[in-house]
């Protein structure tokens, strides 16, 4: 009887086909094998070769177990817990909440931990962006230096001592009549204030304060003032068609960056379809990201920034003329926009109240209130006061205030009267710290009973009133830890967990009737993050009764003079975030420098002192500077764009207790700034005439260069203006001199084969125009794909590691220059300089278009990286990670990230890199390679978008776009055909993957270089 | 049967009585008995830098090469620019032993072993550097094209690397073939003259058990000008490689169709130099000023004021190809190397290199010692200096202003580079002190023909 055939292709079913059965799937034998390979069978085994067989095994057994394995601690699951399918990730909502910052974020975790964060792109507020802060609050959840138990006068105690001995001492000072207060940054959590109610309610001497590091008190101060309401006010950027910016950098730092980022790009987009490009107008006396995108940029000195407005304010109404640079013109151009019928935003990031005042005169003046700027709904992001905090330094002073809880806040360092408020804290009857680690208040509390990781708690958050969103935890404590909130609770005595307090919190958020009940609602949060609708209601009335006084307190209180200091916010936030290492490394965005704070100034003011850097050591002239009879010597870096005069000065570094020293680089500008201006007049500066090493990632210099044949300009960024874009798309889109693509069809041949891709074709396309250099890529990069963090003194010997870095380039006036980044990571070349000369094929293309490389390949000659037109490749000049087998003896680790906690944030799909090989970009082929798979388990085709790198996740202006250029109907296919687009030395043929979009400034004219 | 060369011709071994066991005598003598004090103090300074070297490397390994004053944009500076020196330097010892015997310049006999003995040890030298310089030295059989079960995973051929790799390893087996073949007959020599059995025996193994016999003169002949002609081609064709590996980039300054005939005369230059350095001690030393004459030192001279030259030239076409490019990039580079941050490693180059040795077109200097010994470490520092402004020039600043940096070396590159030194050194004086290092056979040949003793008989006969 004839078998039952089964096949598979034609080729088995008609046996003489010549296509061969047999086909071998892992390519041919090596000839040299010939001989060696047949089969054990056909060979003759006789007594004596089985004798020897033995013998070789038995010897090689007894050798082999002669060494010794090292030991792996792996457990497998004997229940294996619900959700969790090893090598799958499983994404949860939360929220990123820090002093009010809020993020809602969803979680990746992996095999039951937390290694990634990923913005929410149903949130109605951030919209899926997220910061640096936010991408890099992971690494502090496996921190082993965080608090593992609660304390008691620094040792180690357990919860049963110290809630008994806390409760007593409460109950105690409360009965003796003696304040307890809560200092606490700005809490949006209604179940948190309900908590702390309860808490006032059980101690009827009980108060809360709010300190915000970085204060909003005058904005809210002004909002009371004029409006009635004690809130901050709501920013519509998507609705203004001209923004005036007085030194707040709304897109990366302040109030809520992603919120107004996410809002500004909708008019910032530039295409032939949509020409309706806003116009942003900046004023600043020091640079910011924000700026760099500015239309128009006026540098004014930092108190000329502080009395601006209310100049200006004098203009528009009365015409008076102002000797501040660009009052004027910028008092034209509002009033033609006026004119016009235009929507205007003004928004000044002072923390003066006057200022603020005025800022609203001129948005009432300029018709935006109620349209681009409104009050009236809650907006939760700041609450701390002055009014507030002066209080509590009075009651503090006067004994009033025995006992003191600090809940998320660090006074210590944060206050301009630190120092005093530290000797004040130890005096007191009781002070308890809530810091989840060491910080410098927590360092002088009786107790410290830390509380867990956000990524550990649950909690609710209200970042806007009608918006209600719920953060989960992703893991269990690591620690032996507990929630702030409910060390509160049991001290107030009541019964239940926090997480009850949010279930209740909760219902009463759950009224707009879509949900059958209560379940359904919190199911629904839960999964989405976020649920209700921002509202905007209440009066839009400005009550201008205050702007006079306020014009002329404003005069008074900002005289100008020699020097003058800025103190402002970068990307690294207020100093909370100081001890992690993945903040501390991200280069500021506009001085390019790593770890640690300094003075910036303009290039003039710095060789008039003598203070000039010595460039090629990376070291820099030391000020000894006197604020307000307070003296601080660190060093300055000239960078241009920042006002004569001036000196700015960063918030958030300085630190003096951390888990380790390398943090704790730079000064602390709190101590110098009062809460209600961040502007010294009273300076005094001096060359010290010694030097100081800083962490550059990228030196001083123009793309004009002299060369044989006289000056020219590199044109690596390619920047039009609105008008010329609009007669002509591919304007400004040039190689050497030429129209791009007359040039391209021209000029371009080679001798090597053309790589064919057939399927999938890799591409990004960036957009200059909306890049704004907050640097969330940078962060979100790294903890995608393990990047190490090398430290201070590695930096600072150009040994960083980051595979995404965001160029910055000058052109112009070196006082007024125009700033453009331009996110630079591995080109992915079709020619790769880099491929070709790898003498082991460690680097090498994909069918797919991916430069890819093989770390377990490479033996580091390092000729690719020489020979990267873009430099765009590390080389692990240590070994960072204690990835290669030479054991601990010889790492280079000073902020010990291979502590065996940290490395649990490593993304199991990325190999960490031994030292000795080269590593770069790969365009996150980890997630290309799961998108993929999960498409196949579908049974269907990639789709648009199922593919987000990391970087283009984290962007907050969906700068980045990543997708198959070989389908004609993707974002990126027509991004990169768009008369817009360009690769970097595209002249030289590499022909780049990854190309760029041209920057469009909305300006009449070009300013020429 | 060697026919006699004209009177006028300058002797090329000196001293009016010498005779052919005079000879034997002059160059066997520095083999035996005690190394005199002059060696042992330089054996010793060689020694330690040999030991310097062993830790610096021994560090770099065990550390990684950020030890190293490299970065993200200069990754290679002192490593490959020492490669590429002592590649250089190997070269002299070829181009005298296989090119001028193929041209029959009689002159190479007194100094052709010692050149290519250092032709080898400066290969040595050269070898370690793509070795140290990898990041994972471990891994560093990957680059030859070995049978493998990994796939098969191949080398890439396209990689000038790998050219280098096959350059190297032939050039090296290549010189010490023909190195060895020569020295068969010397150690013959030296055994002859061998007056206990140990030494005797030793060199008899070191000589293959040469006699002398009129075929294994036969074939030695024959040997010698087959392997000649197998090293001639490797004087163009190993430093053209090594070129390569910057002529095939696309970086600014490196991206050069000259390099090539360019790094050829370079190398013959900066060889020459170290020939010349080496001679001028060695025959003082040893007491070989008969059989290292003046004449010879004039001659090498003349070599180093032609490749020098040569070398000028060719600075000056790379400048004015730049100027001429019209290619920003290009002109930029160029510039950068003149009047940027490495302006002194250019000028020094500039001075030594160029400048320095037109004095050598007057013969006043030509046969003085002293200038040519003062000129020769100059021509060394010059040739160093110019690999170092091609590699660290070039990458410190290249296309992306953005990555624009500064190199300066940490001890260890420091370190590594004289130890180098200490290592090329006591490979040397060993050589000195148990090999001749005179060609015996060779400088036997012309000796009836063109020594002063031959003259003077000649003359004496002719009246």
């Amino acid at each position: 009887m004839q078998e039952k055939k089964y096949w598979q292709s034609f080729a088995e079913l008609e046996p003489n086909n010549s296509l061969p059965t047999d086909h071998k799937e892992f390519g041919d034998d090596l000839p040299v094998l010939e001989g060696i390979l047949e089969p054990i069978t056909d060979n003759d085994t006789n007594r004596r070769d089985f004798l020897k067989t033995l013998g070789f095994t038995v010897g090689a057994a007894t050798i082999a177990a002669g060494c010794s394995i090292p030991e792996k601690k792996s457990i497998p699951y004997v229940n294996r817990p619900e959700e969790i399918a090893p090598g799958i990730a499983s994404y949860y909502s939360s929220v990123y909440a820090q002093g009010g910052d809020y993020v809602s974020i969803l979680v990746k975790n992996r095999d039951g931990r937390p290694i990634k964060i990923e913005g929410n792109p149903d949130s109605k507020v951030t919209k899926g962006g997220t910061t640096a802060l936010a991408q890099a609050s992971i690494i502090t959840l496996y921190d082993s230096n965080r608090h593992q138990n609660p304390k008691k006068a620094g040792k180690d105690s357990d919860w049963k001592t110290v809630d008994s001995e806390i409760a007593a001492k409460l109950s105690q000072i409360n009965a003796s009549g003696g304040k307890i207060a809560i200092v606490s940054s700005t809490i949006n959590s209604p179940s948190t204030n309900a908590v702390i109610a309860q808490f006032k309610a059980k101690y009827s001497n009980a108060i809360h304060v709010t300190h915000d590091a970085m204060s909003y008190s005058g904005l809210i101060e002004a909002t009371e003032k004029s409006f009635g309401t004690k809130t901050l006010p709501n920013y519509n950027f998507a609705n203004a068609d001209v923004i005036l910016s007085i030194g707040a950098d709304f897109l990366a730092t302040w109030l809520s960056p992603i919120e107004y980022s996410k809002d500004y790009i909708l008019r910032r987009k530039v295409s032939k379809e949509s020409t309706n490009m806003s116009k942003h107008i900046h004023v600043e006396s020091v640079p910011s990201a924000s700026s760099a995108t500015a239309d128009e940029k006026f540098v004014v000195s930092a108190s000329e920034e502080a009395r601006f407005v209310g100049d200006l304010y004098s203009a528009l109404t009365s015409g008076t003329s102002s000797t501040i640079p660009g009052v004027n013109a910028v008092k034209n151009a509002l009033l033609q926009a006026k004119d016009a019928g235009k929507s205007i935003l003004v928004v000044n990031g002072t923390n003066d109240k006057n200022a603020q005042i005025l800022t609203y005169a001129v948005n009432s003046f300029l018709g935006a209130i109620g349209n681009t700027v409104s009050v009236g709904s809650a907006v939760n992001y700041k609450k701390g006061t002055k009014v507030e905090l002066d209080a509590f330094n009075a009651d503090l002073s006067a004994g009033s205030i025995k006992a003191v809880l600090f809940l998320d806040s660090n006074p210590v360092y944060s206050m301009s009267n630190g120092d005093k408020l530290a000797e004040q804290i130890k005096k007191l009857d009781l002070s308890i710290s809530f810091s989840d680690r060491i910080d410098e208040t927590s360092s002088v509390c009786q107790y410290i009973c830390p509380t867990n990781h956000y990524l550990e708690s649950w909690n609710d958050y209200e970042p806007k009133q009608g918006i209600y969103s719920i953060g989960q935890p992703v893991i269990s404590p690591l620690f032996n830890t507990r929630q702030a909130q409910q060390s509160l609770m049991i001290w107030s005595g009541a019964t239940g967990t926090y997480y009850d307090v949010i279930r209740g919190t909760a219902a009463s958020y759950n009224n707009s009737g879509e949900y059958a009940n209560f379940d359904g609602f919190w199911s629904y949060t839960i999964m989405k993050g976020e649920s209700g609708n921002s509202t905007i209601s209440g009066s839009n009335a400005f009550n201008a009764s205050a702007v006079s006084e306020s014009i002329a307190k404003l005069q008074s209180d900002y005289p100008k003079s020699k020097f003058e200091i800025k103190f402002y916010q970068t990307v690294h936030g207020d100093g909370s975030s100081a001890d992690n290492p993945f903040i501390q490394e991200l280069p500021d965005p506009v001085s390019r420098m790593t770890w640690g704070n300094y003075f910036i100034a303009n290039p003039a003011d710095v060789k008039e002192m003598g203070a000039d850097d010595i460039l090629n050591e990376k070291r820099y002239a030391i000020l000894n500077v006197k604020i307000n009879g307070k003296t601080v010597s660190l060093p300055v870096v000239s960078v241009a764009g920042v006002a004569p005069g001036t000196l700015g000065m960063k918030f958030g570094f300085g630190r003096t207790k951390t888990s380790n020293a390398e943090y704790q680089y730079g000064a602390n500008a709190y101590q110098f700034s009062s809460n209600d201006s961040n502007i010294a007049t009273k300076v005094e500066v001096s060359n010290s005439g010694e030097y100081d090493k800083l962490a550059s990632v990228q030196s001083y210099f123009t793309l004009n260069h002299k060369g044989l044949g006289g000056e020219k300009t590199r044109d690596l960024i390619k920047e039009t203006t609105l008008a010329e874009y609009k007669a002509n798309p591919e304007a400004g889109n040039t190689i050497l001199g030429k129209g791009r693509k007359e040039w391209i069809e021209h000029h371009l041949v080679t001798l090597y084969p053309k790589h064919e891709s057939l399927g999938h074709k890799w591409g990004m396309v960036i957009d200059l125009n909306s890049c704004v250099g907050c640097g969330a890529c940078v962060v979100a990069c790294n903890i995608e794909n393990n990047v190490p963090v090398v430290g201070k003194n590695e930096v600072h010997r150009s040994h960083d590691m980051h595979w995404l870095r965001i160029d910055r380039y000058h052109t112009g006036d070196v006082n007024n220059p125009d700033v453009t980044f331009q996110p630079m990571l591995c080109q992915h070349c079709d020619n790769a300089p880099c491929e070709n000369v790898c003498p082991v094929s460690a680097t090498n293309h994909s069918s797919e278009g991916i430069n890819q490389m093989a770390y377990n390949r490479c033996i580091g000659t390092r000729y690719c990286a020489n020979n990267c037109p873009y430099k765009v490749r590390r080389f692990n000049w240590f070994d960072y990670q204690g990835a290669d087998a030479w054991g601990s003896g010889n790492d280079e680790d000073p902020l010990n990230r291979t502590d065996s906690v940290a490395r649990m944030v490593l993304n199991p799909d990325v190999v960490t890199r031994s030292r000795g090989v080269i590593e770069k970009c790969s365009f996150c082929t980890q997630k290309i390679q799961a998108s993929k798979l999960e498409a196949k388990k579908e049974s269907r085709e990639l789709r648009d978008g199922d593919i987000q790198t990391a970087c283009q996740s984290a962007c907050p202006t969906n700068a980045i776009v990543f997708g198959d250029v070989n389908n004609k109907n993707t974002k990126a296919f027509a991004s990169s055909e768009d008369e817009r687009a360009f690769g970097v030395i595209e002249e030289i043929y590499t022909k780049p993957n990854v190309t760029y979009l041209t920057k469009v400034r909305n300006r009449d004219l070009k300013k020429t270089v | 049967m060697s026919h006699v060369d004209s009177l006028l011709r300058e002797p090329l071994i000196l001293g009016k009585d010498k005779t052919y066991g005079q000879i034997t005598e002059d160059i066997v003598r520095n083999t035996e008995g005690t190394p005199p004090r002059d060696w042992k103090i330089a054996f010793g300074f060689a020694l330690a830098g040999l030991l310097l070297y062993v830790i610096a490397v021994s560090w770099t390994i065990f550390k990684g090469i950020g030890v190293w004053g490299l970065q993200k944009t200069v990754n290679w500076a002192w490593d490959i620019t020492n490669f590429v020196w002592w590649v250089g330097i190997g070269h002299a010892g070829t181009l005298i032993s296989a090119v001028l015997l193929l041209f029959k310049q009689k002159w190479r006999t007194g100094i052709n072993r010692a050149a290519e003995a250092m032709t080898i040890f400066a290969v040595i030298c050269a070898g370690q550097f793509p070795l140290i310089h990898m990041g994972r030295i471990w891994q560093g059989f990957f680059i030859f094209p070995y049978a493998n079960t990994r796939g098969p995973l191949w080398v890439n051929f396209n990689s000038p690397l790998l050219w280098d790799v096959f350059a190297i390893s032939t050039y090296f087996t290549v010189s010490c073939l023909f190195w060895y073949s020569g020295l068969m007959p010397d150690f013959g020599t030296i055994r002859d003259k061998a007056k206990t059995a140990k030494r005797k025996n030793i060199y008899n193994i070191l000589s293959f058990g040469w006699r002398g016999t009129a075929v294994q003169w036969s074939r030695f002949e024959s040997l010698s000008l087959v392997l000649a002609g197998l090293s001639t081609p490797l004087v163009l064709s190993v430093h053209t490689i090594v070129s390569f590996d910057f002529a095939t980039s696309v970086i600014p300054g490196w991206h050069t169709t000259i390099f090539p005939p360019y790094f050829v005369a370079g190398a013959i230059f900066s060889g020459f130099a170290m020939v010349q350095t080496l001679m001028l001690i060695t025959r003082k030393v040893q007491k070989l000023e008969d059989y290292i004459t003046i004449a010879h030192i004039e001659s090498m001279n003349k070599v180093i004021v032609l490749t020098g030259s040569i070398v000028g030239i060719a600075y000056i076409t790379e400048l004015f190809i730049a100027w001429y490019s019209g290619y920003l990039y290009e002109q930029y580079a160029f510039y950068n190397r003149a009047f940027g941050d490495y302006w002194w490693a250019y000028w020094s180059m500039m001075t030594c290199n160029v400048l320095s040795p037109q004095l050598f077109w007057f013969k006043k200097f030509r046969r003085s010692v002293f200038v040519s010994f003062i000129m020769s470490i100059f021509v060394n520092v010059g040739m160093w200096f110019e690999r170092f402004v091609i590699i660290v020039t070039s990458l410190h600043h290249d296309f992306l202003v953005s990555s624009w940096n500064y190199f300066s070396p940490t001890w260890v590159d420091i370190s590594i580079f004289i130890g180098s030194l200490g290592l090329f050194f006591t490979c040397f004086l060993l050589f000195t002190r148990t090999f001749p290092v005179i060609a015996i056979a060779e400088v036997k040949a012309i000796f009836s023909s063109i020594s002063e003793a031959a003259q003077e008989k000649h003359k004496n006969q002719s009246h």
